[in-house]
């Protein structure tokens, strides 16, 4: 257990600039390009959006409620990074250090293989999400402040509705739940990345995303010499799709083939946060869910014994 | 009941008929060796003839076949374990660039049940590393201070050094032995070095394994070595007498002539011209031209 | 510290002689502590095996003895049985040679008294 918390926190100190400094800096100019409509003197794109402000005094407890049950929807860009993010880290996880060696210091000392793949997968599924969410709800937060000064200054006195709304404080709990969903959903790329990020002996991203694409050319190929049987290429697509696109948070939706409509309330007044979380863990009865889970294991498993065997890159 | 075992367990690296090939290369070809425990042993030969095979075939971070024992484990079955009594430094600037000498003091503190912290520290506090100094802004000598502090803290009872002093000022060599005699090695302990410097270790050697070709040329103790290789420094009037007592190699040094017997007597060479002990690089070389022929 | 090790004799013996240097020239007295095999080793860079051979020498001439757990010191008798050795070596190989020596070269023994206290003074 011991071993288990100093590899993770190895795994942060190494990559510092990736999974603190990039949330920090890409929420903080978020905020400032969103900002700087707001301000006044810049007339241009301000002064308009607050003129057609105005008249939603009339109807200030609806305003708040999409407020407080939406502002969570400014995550979405910096989770967008945070796929990005998880993405190179697993391609790199376990072929930097053999690439400059330094994986020599690591094996000198007594962590076993599947302890170091392990902290690697914790990282990448649990580590790097909990960090970016939480900068996220802290950036919306802000974004939604931000907002309700804006609104505050034509007379739309927000505020008070908005902290007395429990969807406020719900919203973001919510959202982190929907983490051993995200996590179960991204564990087939996960898998794939590092097991190549293992085996290759030089250029990851090539060989990572190089030999998908591969299977679904030679599969389409196929598909048109054969004519017709296109669950052929629907599957390779799908195999495709969880093996790479299994980072970006909420592909579920894409996957299970859930409509957006799911996530709205019958009122019509936006996203309803708590509904993304049922429907979110609803998906866990999906039967190609747990296929990925098993492949991810299966990947796993190949990944602990390349690191164990390989030579360095 | 004592056994045959009891006797072969009691070294600390014991390997048989060890071999490897990569692809058609055979880098490693039916090599034996016993190393007891207390010693320091030099791998001496060319590059990529086996030695660094040797080592990672020790370390458990390559496959082979054969029977190897380190420490009573077997290093393809038990490398875990054998990682708790074995450190080694695969040459220098293996350590990760960006990581800070806190953190590596950190890190091993918590992954190794054999380190002392604070012992590592007292190393630290005669150089000049400070614990935010980052890998990458340190100089190779600086480095290699880093992870000989780690190594002299760790209580293992084999170290494994390839090349440790490889581009290091002469200075920073120096110190990385005197380091190790002063405060490290005990009877207990065993070291194996492999490097090109053999004359800055040749003292320090207790024994010496030449590999040359994948095969082992010579396997001996500095003390045997002392008392079976003679270099003679021959007369030219005794040369008919000398090479009657079938040199294992001849050279010229400044126009005279050197020869090397391997186990003829003293008294004998005594006659034939200046005896004098051989060095081990001169052993070495001769040993390899044997094989070549 | 750098030494030049010659390659006629064996290390150990090399640094035997130079404790016995050292107990000659009064360095090291009777009942002095002789460094430890560790720090001699590292200071030379030597394998502590050699170290300890060339103590163990000293020890069998009963020159230096092994106190237990504590260390290797000077005996008390040490300086004469060296004095002792050192005069009968001269005495029976280095004066012979040197006068041999003095034959050798056409020297008159007789002239050579004067010579004493010229070249250095003791």
């Amino acid at each position: 257990m011991k071993a288990m918390i100093s590899l993770l926190k190895r795994e942060f100190w190494e990559h510092k600039g990736m999974f603190l400094w990039t949330p920090l800096c890409v929420a903080a100019v978020i905020i400032f390009v969103f900002i700087l409509p707001f301000l006044k003197g810049h007339a241009l794109f301000g002064a308009r959006i607050l003129g057609r402000v105005a008249k939603f005094k009339e109807d200030i407890p609806r305003v708040s409620e999409l407020l407080a049950s939406m502002y969570l929807l400014f995550s979405g860009p910096l989770l967008v990074v945070m796929a990005i993010i998880i993405f190179f880290y697993c391609l790199g996880a376990l072929f930097d250090d053999r690439r400059d060696r330094s994986i020599l210091f690591w094996k000198s000392l007594p962590v076993s293989d599947f302890q170091t793949v392990l902290s690697k997968l914790i990282t990448a599924s649990l580590i790097v999400p909990v960090i970016f969410i939480m900068c996220a709800i802290a950036m919306s937060f802000v974004m939604l402040m931000i907002v309700g000064i804006a609104l505050s200054s034509q007379g739309v006195y927000v505020f008070q509705d908005l902290f007395l709304n429990g969807k406020l404080y719900l919203a973001p709990l919510q959202l982190l739940g929907t983490l051993p969903v995200y996590i179960l959903w991204a564990l087939p790329s996960i898998g794939w990345l590092m097991l190549v990020s293992s085996w290759a002996h030089s250029r990851v991203f090539l060989w990572a995303v190089g030999i998908p694409l591969l299977l679904v050319f030679l599969v389409g190929m196929l598909d048109l010499l054969l004519g017709q049987n296109s669950d052929m290429k629907w599957f390779s697509d799908l195999i495709v799709g969880r093996a790479l696109g299994g980072v970006f948070p909420g592909v579920w939706i894409e996957f299970e083939h859930i409509p957006l409509t799911s996530f709205t309330r019958p009122a019509g007044a936006g996203v309803d946060f708590g509904k993304v979380l049922s429907v979110s863990w609803q998906t866990l009865l999906s039967l190609q869910l747990w296929l990925g889970v098993v492949a991810a294991a299966g990947m796993f498993y190949m990944t602990v014994r390349l690191r164990r065997w390989r030579e360095e890159a | 009941m004592i056994s045959v075992t009891d006797t072969v367990t009691s070294s600390v690296i014991s390997a048989r008929s060890i071999s490897k090939q990569y692809g058609k290369q055979r880098v490693l070809d039916d090599v034996s060796f016993e190393i007891a425990p207390g010693r320091i042993v030099g791998l001496i030969g060319p590059n990529g003839l086996g030695k660094t095979t040797t080592l990672k075939a020790i370390l458990g971070l390559g496959n082979f076949d054969g029977e190897m024992q380190v420490l009573g484990l077997d290093p393809r079955t038990q490398r875990d374990a054998l990682m708790n009594e074995v450190c080694f430094i695969a040459d220098v600037a293996i350590l990760p660039r960006w990581i800070k000498v806190k953190q590596a003091l950190d890190f091993v503190a918590g992954v190794h049940p054999k380190f002392n912290r604070a012992k590592a520290e007292k190393y630290l506090a005669n150089t000049k590393l400070s614990p935010d100094m980052k890998v990458k802004s340190m100089s190779k000598g600086m480095v290699v201070q880093l992870h000989l502090a780690l190594i002299m803290a760790i209580d293992a009872k084999l170290l494994v050094l390839d090349e440790p002093t490889l581009g290091l000022d002469i200075l920073y060599r120096k110190q990385f032995y005197q380091n190790l005699l002063e405060d490290y090695f005990d009877e207990n302990k065993t070291i194996i070095i492999t490097t090109h410097q053999v004359e800055e270790v040749e003292h320090i050697l207790s024994d010496v394994i030449f590999i040359d070709d994948g095969k082992i040329v010579l396997e001996t103790s500095m003390e045997q070595m002392a008392e079976r290789f003679v270099e003679v420094l021959v007369a030219p009037e005794n040369m008919e007498k000398a090479l009657a007592l079938q040199p294992m190699d001849q050279r010229a040094v400044f126009g005279k002539v050197v020869m090397l017997f391997d186990g003829v007597a003293q008294e004998m060479l005594a006659n034939i011209g200046e005896t004098r002990i051989p060095g081990v690089v001169d052993l070495f070389v001769a040993s390899m031209k044997g094989v070549a022929k | 510290m750098s030494v030049n090790w010659n390659d006629q004799t064996p290390i150990y013996r090399q640094l035997k002689q130079r404790v016995l240097g050292m107990m000659l020239d009064g360095l090291l007295k009777p009942g002095d502590a002789l460094p430890s095999v560790r720090q001699v080793a590292a200071e030379y860079q030597l394998n502590p095996i050699t170290v300890l051979k060339a103590y163990q020498e000293l020890v069998d001439e009963e020159l230096v003895e092994k106190r237990r757990g504590v260390g290797m010191y000077m005996t008390e008798s040490a300086l004469d049985k060296l004095l002792a050795n050192e005069r009968q070596r001269f005495i029976e190989e280095e004066w012979p040679a040197m006068l041999e020596r003095i034959r050798r070269l056409g020297l008159d023994v007789q002239q050579l008294p004067g010579l004493m206290t010229t070249g250095g003074d003791k």
